[in-house]
């Protein structure tokens, strides 16, 4: 089957009910994507997005992505200049506020919260609370995370101004 | 021949009577300093240059034998590295140290909050090493002495004349070839310019964090590598009988092999889903292992009724003549009984190896805490000698607190790919971990107290009753079943309150069942001794009619640990406001850490630490607002860095104290919606502050913040609903 990944078309060769997780890490060498949830609750640390929405790769069959966009942690830089990266503003100020300890959670945090900026450019801390909080962090990185949200979205706003 | 066998048994019964008396409670002092693991106490290398590269393009290699596992190592170390030997930061590309260099004998794994206090000094005198030989090797060839050479920021150049200079990679494979000993170090005793030691440098690691680039453990793929599940038994300690399957598995789609060894059995994959469905088609029969429930395990793990002495228990610390004081006052001493449960460190990333077995050496790729370690046990499972294992540390590692150090995938691994001839991944689930994890060991305290007429504490007890954490530990372990007494779980029981003239703090073994995996576990004993003992202070605050805070500081001294306690606790005080009337709603209380004598205690002293809790109320939930932390860890090397450790520690011991118990209805947690961590909805503000952060060496900062987290959200709980909770996890409903 034929899935599109950060904006690439890959030919997939497996069962249509493999979780997608699965197939990005071991099949198509994307390992930003990381797993740790069990069948009882998704930890967040899955998350991509599909069509623009943050969706949890453990419990995705890849079957169900034949033509939609997905998009992971890999693809969340824009290259507007051939070989020169742009960090996504939500890269940007977790780099900002050192944000991440371990890091395993960092590409669960950083997509649900691009998510959440492109849906809503100027969120109060309660929606970032509630958009966020589906992401588990074990080493204690929480007391950064809504800073750092509200400092993706001034950057983000910075970048529409130029 | 009766004369001949009396006077032998005499003589055994002397010798045993002595051993009993001097022997065991020497070995038991022993077990209590920290200088006898040598945890603290690394050697440095034989050559600077094991640490540390200089290319010709002037870009300096640190290999830092110290593992980095999101608390932020390296960036201290490489600050560190970088005012001794006058560099600039851009020039810094940090390595993860790894078997083949960086970790030797003198440093051997990564722990115990020593990371870069045990470091610190070595580091720097790596540093004037090479910044002495670069010295040298530059005046040799600009023919001046050594002393008209100046060095900094990547340069050598005559300080007369600054036009005749080298870069430091100019001169580096020569100064390496020349070095021939320790040099001359009166002249390091300051740093060439203190330009990082004190900033908040950026961590080193993010930067690959964020974009997903970071290759961790279970992102590890050789070529050629397949995958392994491993059987696991259905009780603790079950041992394998039969496998009726294994032909069925072995023609199942994608197998390449079933691995069966003494005690293990295994199935290689081409893909992860083919090896975890061919497992579940073996076919297993197991026998024998322990059942065990909640209600054995409490009474298993609780302090004798009668009152200990050093006859049932190990003694910990003893001063003035505390039990005869405590049985003397009879029913007018004041009694509390805590108990804790047992929690699971649970990184994020789960335990994980690849392992790829040759003819003639073994390469394993793992996130490990102590890689020479696991070099020793690959090589005494595969029957190989240690020197042709090589272990190298992912540089990028998701979570440990303890539990990347006795984790099994490494030999499972080894054991498959001996067995397929190829590269094997042995990654760790979620389930897995929740079942067989070693966990923390549950505890009951038993405290006593007498106060005065003045509301003096005249004597203080603490009992405490634990499994053993140090149990399941090579050697160790015997150390602890021979003397009874377990360094882990005395951590922190010790009382600061030297104003107190008759205290005791008596520890008895209570071990579980073998196979139970009790063990490693970041902060072992400290925060729930401390959560026991400080609650009680409360208690007895409470009794004397004294505020909480102002009674702690009356019963401390004018000793290192007394003075140093103080003024934590003055600190958080004052940063939380505790004179002022707590927000409307909002009530708080205090607890106050311990010394936890492994955590990189430097020539100041251990980590000492003291949070104010702010609690309220929300609907018939109760609410924790904010912790204010003050600590005191020495030197600070990195703020910002020190600043997310104490609010990693933070978070993580609240975790515990509100929601973390392996027991649920019908047993032990099999999923994680029966063990739930702490999520950012109910994280709390945090506001650290550092006491006596400028001056002095590092101490460690993994684990003392954890210390006083449960105790002052505990003591705050009082204040705010008038009960007293006594064990953990807390209730937070009313």
């Amino acid at each position: 089957m034929k899935l599109n990944i950060n904006g690439l078309a890959v030919d997939i060769n497996a069962p249509a009910d493999e979780p997608l997780l699965w197939i990005l890490r071991d099949d198509l060498g994307l390992t930003g994507t990381k797993p740790g949830c069990d069948p009882t609750l998704c930890i967040g640390v899955c998350t991509v997005l599909v069509e623009g929405d943050p969706t949890s790769a453990c419990r995705t069959p890849v079957g169900d992505l034949v033509g939609r966009d997905v998009v992971t942690v890999e693809g969340l830089a824009t290259g507007e200049v051939i070989g020169e990266e742009r960090p996504h503003p939500v890269q940007r100020a977790w780099l900002e506020l050192q944000v991440p300890q371990c890091g395993w959670c960092t590409p669960g945090q950083l997509m649900t919260a691009s998510a959440l900026l492109e849906q809503h450019p100027d969120p109060s801390d309660d929606e970032i609370i509630e958009a966020m909080d589906g992401v588990l962090c074990r080493c204690g990185s929480y007391p950064r995370v809504v800073p750092a949200v509200r400092r993706a979205a001034e950057i983000a706003a910075e970048e529409r101004r130029r | 021949m009766t004369g001949r066998r009396l006077v032998l048994a005499a003589g055994v019964g002397v010798a045993a009577l002595a051993f009993r008396a001097f022997v065991v409670p020497e070995l038991q002092r022993r077990s209590i300093d920290p200088g006898v693991f040598g945890v603290s106490a690394p050697r440095l290398p034989d050559s600077p240059f094991a640490w540390c590269e200089i290319g010709h393009d002037n870009r300096i290699r640190l290999f830092i034998p110290k593992v980095e596992l999101g608390q932020g190592v390296h960036t201290a170390l490489a600050q560190v590295f970088a005012d001794e030997l006058g560099l600039d930061w851009a020039q810094i590309d940090v390595r993860q140290g790894g078997t083949e260099r960086g970790f030797a004998l003198g440093v051997i794994g990564s722990g115990g909050s020593t990371s870069v206090s045990s470091l610190y000094l070595p580091v720097k005198e790596v540093g004037v090493a090479i910044r002495e030989a670069l010295r040298a090797e530059a005046a040799s060839r600009l023919g001046v002495s050594p002393d008209e050479v100046s060095v900094d920021e990547g340069m050598c150049f005559a300080t007369t004349d600054a036009d005749r200079r080298f870069t430091y990679g100019d001169l580096f494979a020569q100064a390496q070839r020349s070095w021939d000993g320790p040099t001359d170090r009166t002249r390091s005793a300051v740093p060439t310019r203190p330009t990082f030691v004190g900033r908040p440098m950026p961590r080193v690691d993010l930067p690959a964090k964020v974009t997903g680039r970071a290759v961790f453990g279970s992102d590890v793929r050789r070529p050629g590598m397949l995958f392994g599940a491993v059987a696991r038994p259905p009780r603790y300690g079950a041992k394998l009988r039969q496998v009726a399957g294994a032909e069925r598995a072995r023609a199942m789609p994608g197998v390449v092999a079933v691995v069966r060894e003494r005690g293990f059995v295994g199935v290689v994959a081409n893909r992860r889903r083919q090896a975890a469905e061919a497992l579940a088609a073996l076919g297993l029969a197991w026998h024998g292992g322990i059942e065990i429930d909640a209600a054995e395990v409490e009474r298993t793990v609780t302090a004798p009724a009668a009152e200990g002495t050093i006859r049932r228990g190990g003694l910990v610390e003893t001063a003035g003549r505390a039990k005869r004081t405590l049985d003397g006052a009879g029913g007018r001493a004041h009694r509390a009984e805590y108990r804790t449960s047992m929690v699971l460190p649970l990184p994020l990333e789960q335990p994980v190896a690849v392992a790829d077995v040759r003819r003639d050496r073994v390469v394993l790729h793992t996130p490990t805490q102590v890689p020479l370690i696991k070099a020793l046990q690959v090589a005494f499972a595969l029957r190989c000698h240690p020197k042709r294992v090589e272990v190298a540390v992912v540089p990028y590692v998701g979570g440990s607190f303890g539990r990347k150090v006795a984790d099994p995938p490494v030999v499972e691994a080894a054991r498959l790919s001996r067995a397929v001839r190829r590269p094997v991944q042995v990654a760790w689930t979620m389930e897995e971990e929740l079942r067989f994890s070693r966990r923390r060991s549950p505890t009951h305290h038993v405290l006593r107290a007498t106060l005065d007429g003045s509301g003096r504490i005249g004597a203080f007890e603490h009992r405490l009753a634990g499994a053993g954490s140090m149990r399941t530990v090579p050697l160790a372990g015997a150390v602890v079943d021979l003397t009874r007494m377990d360094v882990a779980d005395v951590g922190g029981a010790t009382i600061p309150y030297l104003a107190i003239p008759n205290r005791s703090v008596v520890y008895h073994y209570t071990p579980l069942p073998g196979p139970l995996p009790i063990g490693g576990f970041r902060s072992y004993g400290l925060p729930v001794n401390v959560f026991a003992a400080e609650s009680f202070m409360d208690e007895l605050a409470r009794a004397a009619g004294a505020d909480p805070l102002a009674f702690r500081l009356r019963h401390l001294e004018a000793d290192p640990v007394g003075r140093r306690l103080g003024a934590v606790l003055r600190a958080a005080g004052e940063a939380a406001d505790w004179s002022e009337p707590a927000p409307a709603g909002r009530v708080r209380g205090v607890a106050a850490g311990r010394p936890l004598s492994l955590a990189g205690a430097g020539p100041n002293g251990a980590t000492l630490v003291a949070t104010v809790a702010e609690v309220g109320m929300e609907g018939d939930r109760i609410r924790v607002h904010r912790l204010t932390c003050a600590v005191d860890a020495g030197l600070i090397v990195n703020p910002d860095g020190a600043r997310a450790q104490v609010e990693g520690a933070a978070l993580m011991a609240l975790s515990w104290a509100l929601l973390e118990d392996v027991w649920v209805e019908g047993g032990m947690a099999s999923s994680l919606r029966d063990y739930p961590i702490l999520r950012l909805a109910d994280a709390p503000a945090i506001d650290v502050r550092f006491v006596n952060g400028q001056t002095g060496e590092p101490s460690g900062l993994g684990e003392p913040p954890t210390a006083p987290i449960a105790a002052a959200v505990a003591n705050a709980i009082f204040a705010l609903t008038g009960e007293r909770q006594c064990s953990l996890p807390l209730r937070m409903t009313s």
